[in-house]
């Protein structure tokens, strides 16, 4: 079998993220469960068994460590520290012992030294000693993903997360390798009230050697670095500051966003939610005011990117091909933004093809409402190399637009976008089965790779389905991988369960039926 | 076969209708059984490994059904429920397709119900509302 579309698995392996496995315990209605983050990450399962838990813990795991990057540093977030409900405190990142100029040039030398790989263990010792305290101190990351579930899941404490019956930990586990090879891994452990965190990095080439360095080395950000390091104005801080931009993924675009499940709501009524906000805010002090209303971290930001669509932002050309292949094949009409002049946020209206006219989203369909902040957001908003979580991409969707959904999800991939999703569909599914059937079968070599320009197809090892799934008599719920099957697809058992189970029923209906009648007719003849 | 009326008897059809030279499609099996109600319900069964064709598996049932109606014609109103067993699941296409392949037996067209192989319990819940419970 020939792998298609090889041209472009090579453009997009610029843009391969990171393996990560996460581990969880005693976290939601989960009781223990792993999972890998694949290029396609499918949550699937009855309802109350932790999809949703999951993909808000993945949503909060990316923001605090920046989507992942192979040295976990704070200055990786996406929207810098100030937007964060937390800063790393700066002291945490001095060292003890002050790093001689001498150890510090060496350093800089390493780093100039051209087919010279540059290495962790080339940094300053006292640096790295300093890195490492700072990555295993719980005020740090741990408090940051603390804080970060708190606003994620809009609740008051950790503890509201812990499964219960308490005492119980709940542990978070994260491990980013490259190519099989462990970059670093992250532990935390919490019973609500204290918060333990164990974490290690191991050593890993930072910048190769060669050709591929070069326009690091030849860059502004390195002779800022070089020249400081020569003066001897430095600070630890400033080096952790500057030298994972230098080296750790530069230039790559790895923000995460998150669609709720009530994204089609959200979509009608986001303008009068905001403005109701505001007005409110402006009465504090007139009126006693008990409570402020809040949202979940997911719903908020979703909110926030809506209230700040600007509709001459531009994204990836390929994204907005994309966008646009969803309005032409499922919508038949496209989202247009309207910016009002008065309160300042925009109103999104649908122009359907066939009459060219403008409909506001209150009066269009659910599934127009459904589908417009995911045509919005790969129109102007995710890039690829970024990561996309959608709730129930199936939601208000006719099956025929659910299963081009899959297509949609498919081609996400293929550009570089990181996806995951939490369905009930088994359209989508058997739709994700069909695109890796095709992934398997590959394309004929030789194939311009312009002739499909929104190619959809996936592997088999870029899908990772998982089945979210409790026993009557279980703690909790468990995780476990659907492997792909040539036959049987992606879905899960019970779904062909319920299918079976509701024919039967319609088949013993119509047999009653046909024997009543049957019963009628011989009373008749008698 | 747990939760399927003990009191029940169960027939080869392959091995009868080659002991009796007698040609054609057939199903694989026929149940007779006596429901709680004490009603003879007759369940002539298919198993289907790979693809089931439900025009296919319709005629097998028939033959099944019919030998079994022969056996028992003084029987009054016994129930027909046929039923597919199949080892791959099954598509929407191919239950819409079986259920509209109707069994004709004594005057009625009965649904085929479906059961999947390997699972527990598989006949008793195809069978659930004739004491197999």
């Amino acid at each position: 079998m020939s792998s298609p579309g090889t041209t472009e698995a090579a453009d997009t392996a610029e843009l391969r993220h990171p393996d990560v496995r996460i581990e969880v315990r005693n976290f939601g209605p989960v009781a223990a469960g792993d999972l890998d983050l694949r290029p396609l990450t499918v949550f699937v399962g009855p309802s109350n068994t932790g999809k949703t838990y999951l993909a808000i813990l993945i949503y909060a795991l990316h923001r605090v460590f920046g989507g992942f990057p192979k040295f976990p540093l704070p200055r990786h977030f996406p929207y810098g520290t100030f937007l964060l409900p937390f800063a790393i405190d700066r002291r945490n990142l001095e060292v003890e012992k002050p790093i001689s100029n001498k150890a510090l040039q060496r350093m800089v030398e390493k780093l100039s030294t051209e087919d010279r790989p540059f290495k962790l263990s080339d940094l300053p010792k006292g640096l790295r000693e300093a890195m490492e305290s700072s990555f295993n101190d719980p005020n740090a990351f741990g408090a940051g993903l603390t804080t970060e579930l708190q606003r994620c899941f809009d609740i008051g404490s950790v503890s509201e997360v812990i499964r219960r019956p308490q005492p119980r930990d709940a542990g978070i586990s994260l491990k980013v390798s490259d190519r099989e090879r462990e970059l670093w891994q992250f532990g935390m452990s919490s019973s609500g009230k204290e918060t333990t965190v164990n974490s290690r990095v191991r050593d890993m080439v930072l910048l190769p050697g060669g050709g591929a360095a070069e326009s690091v080395r030849r860059s502004r950000r390195f002779e800022r670095l070089r020249v400081l390091a020569e003066r001897g104005r430095y600070a630890p801080y400033v080096l952790l500051q500057e030298l994972p931009k230098l080296v750790a993924d530069p230039g790559k675009s790895r923000e995460t966003f998150y669609l709720p499940a009530v994204r089609g709501g959200i979509m009608q009524s986001h303008r009068v939610i905001a403005s109701a906000l505001v007005a409110r805010s402006t009465r504090a002090g007139f009126e006693d005011i008990p409570q402020i209303p809040t949202f979940s971290g997911g719903v908020a930001d979703f909110m926030q990117r809506l209230i700040l669509f600007d509709q001459d932002e531009t994204g990836s050309e390929r994204m907005a091909e994309m966008a646009a292949a969803l309005e032409r094949e499922t919508l038949a009409g496209r989202i247009l933004t309207i910016r009002s002049s008065t309160g300042g946020y925009p109103e999104f209206v649908y122009r359907a093809k066939e009459t060219e006219q403008e409909i506001r989203l209150t009066r269009a369909s659910s599934m127009v409402s459904e589908l417009a902040p995911v045509v919005l957001f790969l129109r102007g908003v995710v890039s690829p190399g970024d990561t996309l979580i959608i709730e129930e991409p199936e939601a208000h969707l006719h099956p025929a637009a659910q299963t081009r959904m899959a297509m949609t999800l498919a081609r996400l991939v293929r550009a570089g976008v990181r996806v995951v999703v939490t369905t009930h569909s088994d359209w989508l599914l058997r739709e994700i089965a069909n695109l890796i059937r095709e992934g398997e079968i590959g394309k004929p070599a030789g194939e311009p790779a312009d002739r499909d320009a929104l190619p959809a197809w996936l592997s088999p090892h870029e899908v990772g389905i998982w089945l979210f799934s409790r026993e009557m008599d279980a703690a909790g719920s468990r995780i476990e991988e659907i492997p792909f099957d040539r036959v049987e697809g992606v879905e899960p058992r019970d779904y062909e369960e319920v299918a079976e189970a509701l024919y039967n029923r319609s088949a013993e209906l119509q047999n009653q039926l046909a024997e009543a009648e049957r019963n009628e007719r011989e009373q008749d003849t008698r | 076969m747990t939760g399927v009326p003990s009191s029940r008897v169960i027939v080869d059809v392959e091995r009868v209708f080659a002991s009796r030279r007698i040609a054609g499609r057939r199903c694989d099996f026929v149940l007779f059984l006596q429901s709680a109600g004490s009603v003879l319900v007759i369940v002539p069964v298919e198993l289907e490994s790979g693809d089931a064709d439900a025009s296919q598996v319709a005629e097998q049932l028939q033959a099944g059904a019919e030998f079994a109606a022969g056996i028992v014609s003084n029987t009054p109103a016994p129930t027909f429920r046929p039923v597919l067993f199949h080892g791959q699941g099954l598509h929407p296409k191919q239950r819409k397709d079986l259920n509209r392949a109707k069994v004709r037996i004594q005057g009625v067209g009965f649904s085929i119900e479906t059961a999947r192989c390997g699972r527990p319990r598989n006949l008793a819940q195809a069978l659930s509302p004739h004491g197999a419970a």
